[in-house]
């Protein structure tokens, strides 16, 4: 596959994975074009992987986490007050979703990036681990606390057998 | 409690949020640099990006995504020579200004960050009419790399042979570049941002630099001394985008501790509290701000109308306290208006060693 192939065929699916990952469409407009361009001048490698969008992919969120590695030293952004207030009114399940929304960007970063790959990219938790650089369990452990400080129940979570049975009851402090 | 649906849901409204983002990106006007600056709220965009390194790619992404470009001589037919047959070295760093006649001016310059033949070049990006930027990349003594052109057009720049087309090295390349050997063993590269520009642009952009002086960055503030004497680490004006007003930002650190450092912001807006932290309202010179104590203490000020500021102390280095964020607001120069030159200062004085 050549670059300018890839490209079009994935762009948008990477903008749109970039935006689940960072909660920020701005930015991840920024990590998929800053991606892109280290993936272009290494694409006579890349493009002969056999899965080439599964490495940008990659490449994606070791930017991403790499952004957020520099943000957390470079503090202020101001769009986060919009992102992070929560909607008080728990019975409206439109400000509930705003408020869940809320709780995924406050995130921590690894966690994050666990969650969007199990349950948007759909992935194995082998994959996520190979993928994040660390342990499997490592990568079970973070899905698990990301869904407890969301509050999110596993009562549709896919058939996996290796998926930890411990109830979340407890949110997480913060 | 939710359950996965839930979560599902908000993946798609993420999602919804990138599409919409993209779709006001594609049909969005560009602005013009003035336009970036200095205090008012702008209501045009331009993307801007800052990674030199990567400006080839994105202008073939770009194009490809736009549609505008063509991408079949991307890699050529193989790597040939420049002007028939020359190899080159690159070596020793440059600093340039822009003659006083052009009508272009630096927006931005970095001495640290990756240039297009790796670490330790030196980057500046400089706009022009028309919403135009274009990235001057001088680079660094590298005596072994070389660099080999692919069926370059061979022509002069400042009398010196120049070769516009496509160069590479062993592990990168990039296109529709215009580089030409100022001195002995010493390069510069002539790029567009964002978009293809025909070589004629190219050359009169080059023929603008003057490669003998001292690049003036522009800057909305300067400081009367370096906040705490330490050394600019990054500098970013970034032009107005759809989603996203002109922002102003500049990080100081210590280049013997890289914990110690500060991150100072200018951007038009009402200071607001730092989410989630212990904000305290203060007043500074009469101005109304906050200040917490996250990271290792940040202030955000109302430092004039429509234009808020933040200073913050790198969270794992010294903390800052009210005080010395004080100190730092009394040492800042905003400027006055659009045209006025005071607050830019010398590219010799930013960049690292």
């Amino acid at each position: 596959m050549d670059f300018a192939e890839y490209v079009k065929d994935r762009h948008q699916a990477l903008c749109r994975f970039a935006g689940v990952l960072s909660g920020n469409a701005a930015l991840a407009d920024e990590l998929v074009a800053d991606v892109l361009g280290n993936a272009y001048e290494r694409w006579p490698r890349i493009g002969e992987l056999e899965n080439p969008h599964a490495y940008v992919r990659k490449m994606v969120v070791n930017e991403y986490l790499s952004w957020r590695r520099r943000a957390a030293r470079t503090a202020v952004r101001p769009e986060m007050n919009e992102l992070v207030e929560p909607v008080a009114d728990h019975a409206d399940a439109h400000a509930d979703r705003q408020q869940l929304l809320g709780e995924l960007r406050l995130l921590p970063p690894k966690q994050r990036a666990a969650l969007v790959l199990r349950y948007y990219e759909g992935m194995p938790f082998g994959d996520i681990a190979e993928l994040l650089g660390c342990g499997e369990n490592a990568v079970r452990s973070n899905v698990s606390r990301a869904l407890q400080r969301l509050r999110v129940q596993l009562t549709d979570e896919p058939a996996d057998a290796d998926f930890p049975v411990t109830p979340i009851v407890a949110e997480v402090p913060r | 409690m939710r359950n996965l649906s839930d979560l599902d849901a908000v993946f798609q409204t993420l999602e919804r949020e990138v599409d919409e983002y993209q779709a006001a990106a594609e049909t969005a006007p560009s602005a013009k640099p003035d336009e970036v600056f200095p205090l008012h709220t702008p209501a045009t965009r331009v993307r801007h990006r800052r990674r030199g390194v990567l400006l080839t790619a994105a202008v073939i992404v770009t194009g490809l995504v736009f549609g505008s470009l063509q991408f079949a001589h991307v890699f050529g037919s193989g790597r040939g020579q420049a002007g028939g047959g020359q190899w080159v070295t690159t070596s020793r760093a440059l600093h340039f200004s822009i003659k006083p006649s052009s009508d272009l001016e630096v927006v931005a310059a970095d001495g640290r960050m990756n240039s297009s033949l790796g670490e330790g070049g030196e980057l500046a990006t400089i706009g022009g009419p028309h919403g135009r930027r274009y990235y001057i990349d001088l680079e660094p003594a590298r005596p072994d790399v070389q660099l080999n052109f692919t069926d370059a057009t061979q022509l002069q720049v400042q009398g010196h042979d120049a070769y516009y087309g496509c160069w590479s090295i062993s592990d990168a390349s990039g296109c529709e570049v215009l580089a030409w050997q100022y001195a002995p063993d010493a390069w510069v590269m002539v790029q567009s941002e964002g978009r293809s520009a025909p070589v004629d642009e190219l050359q009169s952009v080059a023929e603008s630099l003057d490669l003998n002086g001292v690049t003036q960055l522009k800057a909305p503030m300067s400081f009367a001394a370096a906040p705490r004497g330490l050394r600019l680490y990054e500098l970013l004006l970034s032009y107005p985008t759809v989603n996203r007003d002109w922002q102003y930002w500049v990080q100081y650190t210590d280049p013997n501790d890289e914990n110690n450092g500060l991150a100072i912001h200018l951007d038009p807006g009402t200071a607001k509290p730092f989410p989630n932290a212990d904000n305290q309202p203060v007043t500074v010179d009469g101005r109304p701000g906050y200040w917490s104590t996250i990271n290792a203490g940040t202030l955000i000020l109302q430092i004039a109308d429509g234009v808020q500021l933040s200073i913050s102390a790198w969270e794992n280095g010294p903390a800052m306290d009210l005080a010395e964020a004080t100190q730092i607001v009394h040492s800042i120069q905003l400027a006055p208006q659009m045209d006025d030159v005071s607050t830019w200062f010398p590219v010799l004085d930013a960049l690292p060693d």
